[in-house]
């Protein structure tokens, strides 16, 4: 068996460090030591959920501007290309990097200087729910464990109270595809993402139920651990028994925490105000952003955060000017407030940010005189801030309208593996054993992009 | 009890398969096999050359140059080696020329790997049973134990026995009375009575289809964007039910499962069967999408998601590993994978546009199919002769004198169909005909929705005359039209009436074409027909009129604002809907491809509604046209059922690396060229069904060595919690080598020889004393052999989530036991767009007191609990669940309304059974979920804890208890 974390798991159970050691560590799913020095020890990635154009964003191209309006040929999702279609949007360079950002984000503007912009991805798909699967699993098919499944599943948690994983849905619905894109896939259950939820218990199951008084609760519980402590002491050996005690203590106190850290009128009026919650275009986004950053500094692993769901998301087809600018508002302001706060708490350095989308949009509009634009897979932007990264420079060069890589593209693959290269992992040493293969996150591709490594 | 058959176990002669090219692939598929790994036979590891010069125990086997005097050569030369399977002359001269020419290994060598002699690929090789006593089972694991200096353990007791089996065979817990008449008796005779007891209870397929529903991916929705529900794909369920409680012989299970359709007899159980090979994920708009290349890639990945599950489920082989390489492990070609997959090119799911409806085919033998049509023939015919005639009559005077011709006319005179295509309207609920009209006879509004747009339009006029019955009351949208696919652009115009201003105005997508219209209230009296027509033209201008005049102001786009144009309405998706409130009737309706002029708006308010005229001619013809249609429509329809579809293919190609791009020199189809008789006599041309059912003939069959042991592997490891070989679903070099090879083997032969029946090889492990093996720890044996891999005990297990869920039903006398049928939906649908969404639900309800495995598995809306307890998403191919705990399952176990709920039950079965007094109601409450009667502490304990919050409190707590989740 190749030298992987499970072979070593397996080693650290076997050879046993002490039983309730033992019995924590089934319950933390513990990860191990990583393959490398670390640069982060944390993950939030924010997503803006039905493709986000490149061209209107971080990837300015004049000529569109020069050429708005004139033919242009080339395939489509649709299948009904249009003229080349200038942004909306005026573009300038930002700090003391000089970054391009458009006035779409004029707070990301602010922050640019702290942004590592990759402007040469490239996916699989032109379709949401595969490219979807694709930038949460590396797989365009379903049934792959997603990437916080992988961190978590390699790197373990480092909260007693908490989710390792945990998946902030836009409150307006899910994207598509909803729980299968923060799956454990053949992993196991305990790396699954839990998905917060907007209203109610974040948690599913959270609450006792309202008809159960507090004592009676409290006086079961007491009844039901000398139980199972019997039954364990009666079954040595069987570590998930002494598990399954801890287990009790563990959901009390997550019961506790969890209605404390989705409490965020525990927060300052100003760090309220930074984030956009007193608005309510912004509110949403601002409380799932300010969410992520205590649900980070409390311990979990892998936060992601989505923008957009299946009904109102980045899809742009008809009405780019429209539709872009309603969600950036969403996006923008939370965003840059959520780089700011991480740096101000000094959580930057050690902290990863993973902006994504799933794919691009076409240069050209979506059909004759049309003012959106189409999916395209074949170029579009993400980026990383945080520890690691050099901040500041926008990597990889696309063609003189965005629609291919120039210089240096970089796959859905190779995003994946410096993002685990910068947690200490090797992506092709992450692995593990289903059905024939030993699966890696990065399928059989995927190299790191030392470029936009700092030094 | 199955038929015996005689049986031979095959001699597999290695010329069935690919001879190996050159020298250095001799020793890739013949000698790796032992000759590698961590500990080579001999200690000669012939997988790098480093280790090949370095060589064995004997000294080195390989001088490069000089075969002469390289002992390797010398012993395949003589025939010794690969022992028993000498190789052909051709591929010993091969080895003796490669290592004359160096002996070179080629990059595909240089890691392990398993070649041709792979242990799993060899012919069953059955031996007897060691001397010894107890059954052929224990005779192999015993000596197996004593090689490694392990003894088994004693019997379990009664109560642990009784408890396992139940589970084990039936997903469900033992009563408190079969427990304890057990336990009076425990005798190897009464153990004999009770194992026959529940292989014939029904529950012991319930139980058993789940683990093969987990292995072939059976899932009741479609997965990805959509995830739309299938509704019928639950009769492939109740075939693995069924086919599991008969004892259908293993051979026919799987033959069915990918060819039932086509190889005889074919019955509606057989077709059914082959829901197995659609039961994946679909991704409906790839599917659709326009770039070519994109459609390709997604159907190919399909095509290696099927591949996969054809040859896991029934090979234990990976040969999905194979589609963009040869595999990296096995003796799998990028040839055999292009092969394998030719025979199932012609499969499709059952897919019928965007109709949710069909989302299944007819559920019919061959001859049931020719006898309907033979019914309906002369029916349909008449009535197609009755219809065109009286079209020919209505297209004579049905534009009533009106300047342009509408594309589509509704009048309601006595049918609710189109009058001029084929857009018609299906009536529904209270909304029916009344003298000539469109009448609600309810309360709630009711839409009624038209069959999709046979062209695209995009100009174009929507006209409706409606009646009130009473003053204006409420608004509605009243007639509209509407893309249905989210991923076009949900887009709808239309006309509304607003709530608030009476006012006459279009409705459209979000608003983006709605704008202030300005004119007057309505204010027509009830029974006083109002005409209103909203015209659409190029330049997006859109104009309202009543009663034959402009109504208010013109709506005039924003050239920036897409979603202000016009909008462009399908073909194939777009329907027209309208709503009938109960305030006013629909006289008539008409859609034209053309924005009306004012002038002509006005003629068609002039020529008035049609049902103030008399019926026109032809009636006589139209009541007989009706009669018709209503005999046609109580003639049975077949039911429907998600399973396989064909068509027939065009002949394959290779693809270079997989890349859909790439293709390159057409294949045939094909079985698997590391297993005898893969050569199916089947050239690119030949015909669908015909490969599927060569093809199962050639996996199903007592000649392929690794059908029968990757069955009877599947059936042990669901016995022990742990297989013989420890991958079901990998019989390759990854999965490793059997702990038993000789146990795994005999059992083989006895199911084949059983005449493949799943129930003799239960039987041949549950009568076994090693089955029947208690669960305590021996030190000694844990230190050496942790993973229990040498069978020392019978490992303690959690419950999976069906069964904790299936015996929390039982326990509080919720269960309810009947059997097959639609699934029950513990879900909520809510649709966005055009995808579906699933919230989880619960209540008190017989149909969701219902066994889990009749639960509707959808992809996106797992349930809390039974995720947390390891239920696998279904499109995710599962042969062996894993046992994890983790604080969210905990939550579950606590908080979860289900058990909240059946905490409820439970405590009120206890007070019905055991009466007011307060011990005996301990007693009964730890009988019905332990099993047992509780200690003298515990019932101290328990009565405490009932007497202060009630019995509820103590029946939560025993659902959450280790001893409740665990089997021993």
């Amino acid at each position: 068996m190749p030298t992987n974390v499970l072979s070593r798991r397996r080693l650290l159970l076997d050879t046993g460090a002490g039983f309730g050691w033992l019995a924590l560590s089934s319950l933390l799913q513990a990860g191990t030591q990583p393959h490398r020095k670390p640069r982060v020890k944390r993950v939030v990635q924010v997503f803006c959920a039905g493709g986000m154009s490149h061209l209107d964003t971080f990837d300015y191209k004049p000529l569109l501007g020069e050429r708005d309006g004139k033919p242009y040929e080339m395939p489509t999702f649709f299948g009904q290309a249009g003229n080349l279609f200038a942004s909306p949007w005026a573009f300038a360079q930002r700090g003391q990097s000089g970054l391009w950002v458009s006035g779409l984000l004029p707070h990301l503007a602010r922050v640019a200087d702290k942004l590592t912009v990759i402007r040469t991805m490239v996916a699989k798909s032109a379709n949401h729910m595969p490219a979807i699967a694709q930038a949460n699993t590396g797989f365009i098919l379903t049934g792959f464990p997603s990437m916080g499944a992988w961190v978590t599943y390699a790197l373990g948690s480092e909260s007693e109270n908490l989710p390792a994983f945990v998946v902030l849905p836009d409150p307006r619905g899910v994207p598509w595809g909803g729980s299968v894109l923060w799956s454990n896939g053949f992993l196991p259950a305990a790396h699954q993402g839990t998905a917060f939820r907007a209203s109610g218990d974040p948690v599913p199951d959270l609450a006792d139920p309202k008809d159960t008084r507090p004592e009676a609760r409290r006086d079961a519980l007491a009844w039901l651990r000398s139980m199972n402590e019997r039954y364990a002491a009666e079954h040595p050996g069987e570590s998930s028994l002494e598990a399954r005690v801890r287990s009790y203590e563990m959901a009390a106190s997550m019961q506790l925490t969890v209605p404390g850290i989705a409490d965020l009128t525990r927060e300052s009026a100003a760090t309220q105000r930074l984030y956009g919650l007193d608005n309510k275009d912004t509110a949403p986004m601002a409380r799932n952003c300010l969410l992520a950053r205590r649900l980070l500094e409390s311990g979990v692993r892998f936060v992601q955060v989505y923008c957009g769901g299946s009904g109102k998301n980045w899809d742009a087809h008809g009405d780019l000017a429209g539709n872009h600018a309603t969600m950036a508002i969403e996006y923008d302001q939370p965003v840059a407030a959520l780089l700011t706060d991480l740096e101000s708490r000094g959580m930057l350095d050690d902290t990863l940010v993973m902006g994504v989308t799933e794919f691009g949009r076409t240069p050209v509009a979506q059909g004759a005189g049309k003012r959106g634009r189409d999916h395209h897979p074949d170029c579009f932007t993400c980026w990383f801030a945080g520890g690691g990264v050099r901040p500041g420079i926008a990597y990889g060069v696309s063609d003189e309208v965005g629609r291919r890589p120039l210089e240096n593209p970089v796959t859905v693959h190779d995003y994946h593996a410096t993002a685990l290269h910068l947690l200490g992992l090797d992506h092709e040493r992450l692995t593990y054993y289903h059905n024939g293969i030993q699966r890696r996150l990065t399928d059989v591709h995927g190299h790191v992009v030392e470029g936009v490594l700092s030094a | 009890m199955p038929r015996p058959a005689a049986i031979t176990v095959a001699v597999l002669a290695f010329a069935h398969a690919a001879a190996a090219q050159s020298g250095a692939e001799v020793v890739a598929k013949r000698c790796t096999g032992c000759h590698n790994g961590r500990s080579p036979a001999g200690g000669l590891d012939l997988s790098t050359r480093p280790s090949a010069l370095r060589g064995g125990s004997r000294g080195p086997a390989v001088k490069p140059g000089d075969a002469a005097a390289s002992p390797l050569v010398a012993r395949v030369m003589a025939g010794e080696m690969p022992p028993q399977a000498p190789l052909p002359g051709a591929e010993r001269e091969a080895l003796r020329q490669w290592v004359d020419a160096g002996a070179v290994f080629n990059g595909a060598m240089e890691r392990g790997r398993a070649g041709l002699d792979w242990w799993s690929l060899q012919p069953l090789r059955e031996t007897p049973p060691p001397a010894g006593a107890g059954s052929p089972v224990d005779r192999f694991v015993q000596a197996a134990l004593r090689s490694n200096g392990l003894r088994p353990a004693v019997r379990a007791n009664a109560r642990a026995l009784i408890r396992r089996l139940y589970f084990d065979l039936t997903g469900l817990p033992p009563s408190p009375a079969e427990i304890q008449a057990f336990a009076q008796d425990p005798s190897p005779a009464a153990w004999r009575r009770l194992v026959e007891q529940l292989l014939a209870s029904p529950h012991y397929g319930e139980r058993w289809a789940r683990h093969w529903l987990d292995a072939v991916r059976f899932a009741e929705s479609e997965g990805f964007e959509r995830d739309w529900l299938r509704d019928h794909a639950w009769p492939y369920r109740d075939y693995v039910v069924r086919a599991f409680n008969n004892d259908m012989s293993y051979l026919r299970f799987a033959r069915e499962q990918i060819a039932g359709d086509v190889l005889g007899p074919v019955s509606r159980d057989s077709i059914a069967a082959t829901g197995f090979l659609v039961a994946g994920p679909t991704d409906a708009v790839g599917l659709t999408s326009a770039v070519a290349a994109e459609r390709d890639l997604i159907k190919q990945d399909m095509m290696e998601e099927l591949v996969g599950t054809v040859s896991q489920t029934f090979l234990g082989l990976t040969v999905n590993c194979a589609r963009c390489h040869d595999h990296k492990f096995d003796p799998v070609t990028q040839q055999d994978y292009y092969r394998f997959r030719a025979v199932f090119d012609g499969v499709r799911q059952p897919y019928k546009d965007v109709d949710l409806k069909a989302h299944g085919r007819p559920l019919e033998t061959p001859a049931e199919r020719s006898a309907r049509l033979a019914r309906r023939e002369p029916l349909e015919k008449e009535i197609a002769a009755l219809e065109e005639e009286l079209g020919r009559m209505d297209r004579a005077g049905r534009d009533f004198g009106r300047v342009v011709k509408p594309r589509a006319q509704w009048t309601f005179d006595t049918d609710a169909r189109d009058d001029f295509g084929a857009m018609h309207l299906e009536l529904a609920g209270e909304a029916q005909l009344t003298e000539g009209r469109l009448r609600n006879q309810g309360k709630e509004t009711v839409t009624l929705a038209s069959k999709p747009l046979e062209s695209s339009i995009r100009e174009k006029t929507l006209e409706v005359w409606v009646t009130p019955r009473v003053a204006w009351k409420s608004g509605a949208a009243v007639f509209r039209i509407r893309n249905r696919e989210g991923f076009r652009g949900a887009a709808t115009d239309g006309i509304q009436l607003s709530g608030k201003e009476k006012q006459w105005q279009n409705s459209s997508t979000a608003g983006f074409r709605n704008w202030d219209v300005g004119g007057p209230a309505d204010d027509a009296a009830p029974g006083q027909p109002v005409q209103v027509a909203i015209t659409y033209a190029s330049d997006g201008v859109i104009r309202v009129y009543r009663n034959g005049v402009p109504y208010g102001k013109p709506f005039v786009p924003d050239p920036a604002l897409a979603s202000a144009q016009l909008q462009t309405y399908a073909a194939g998706d777009a329907v027209v809907e309208l709503a009938v409130t109960p305030e006013f009737d629909i006289d008539e309706a008409r859609l034209y491809d053309s924005p009306l002029g004012a002038a002509q708006v006005e003629g068609s308010y002039r020529a008035g509604v049609r049902s103030a005229r008399p019926a026109a001619a032809g009636a006589e013809l139209r009541a007989r046209l009706e009669r018709l249609r209503a005999e046609l429509k109580e003639l049975p329809l077949p039911e429907l059922v998600f399973a396989a579809e064909t068509f027939q293919p065009e002949p394959a190609r290779l693809l270079k690396r997989g890349d859909v791009t790439q293709p390159a020199a057409v294949v045939s189809p094909g079985g698997l060229s590391c297993l005898p008789g893969a050569e199916l006599g089947l050239d690119a041309q030949a015909q669908e069904g015909e490969r599927r059912a060569r093809l199962a003939q050639w996996i199903a069959h007592e000649r392929n060595p690794l059908f029968a042991r990757v069955m009877a592997n599947r059936v042990w490891h669901h016995h022990f919690g742990a297989g013989l070989v420890e991958n079901p679903n990998d019989f390759g070099y990854n999965g490793g080598k059997p702990s038993h090879p000789e146990l795994l083997d005999w059992l083989a032969a006895g199911f084949i020889r059983s005449g493949w029946s799943v129930k003799w090889l239960h039987r041949a492990i549950v009568l076994s004393d090693t089955y029947q093996q208690s669960s305590a720890l021996q030190e000694e044996a844990n230190a050496s052999d942790a993973n229990n891999r040498w069978l020392w005990r019978w490992a303690p297990r959690r419950l999976d989530a069906e069964s904790v869920r299936d015996a929390m039903l039982a326990v509080s006398g919720s269960l309810n036991p009947n059997l097959g049928g639609p699934s029950f939906r513990a879900f909520e649908v809510k649709f966005t767009g055009s995808y579906q969404n699933y919230t989880p639900v619960d209540r008190e309800d017989p149909a969701f007191n219902r066994r889990t495995v009749y639960r509707m598995n959808v992809n996106s809306g797992g349930h809390p609990m039974l995720e947390s307890l390891d239920c696998p998403v279904p499109a995710v191919k599962t042969p062996k669940r894993a046992a994890t705990t983790t604080a969210l399952q905990t939550l579950s176990l606590m908080n979860n309304h289900l058990v909240a709920r059946l905490a409820r039950n439970f405590a009120a079965r206890v007070e019905r059974e055991a009466g007011t007094d307060a011990e005996a109601r301990i007693t009964r409450a730890f009988e019905l979920a332990l099993g047992r009667v509780p200690t003298a502490a515990e019932r101290e304990a328990s009565v405490a804890l009932a007497a202060r919050h009630g019995l509820e409190q103590l029946c939560w707590g025993l659902f959450n208890t280790s001893e409740f989740l665990y089997a021993d």
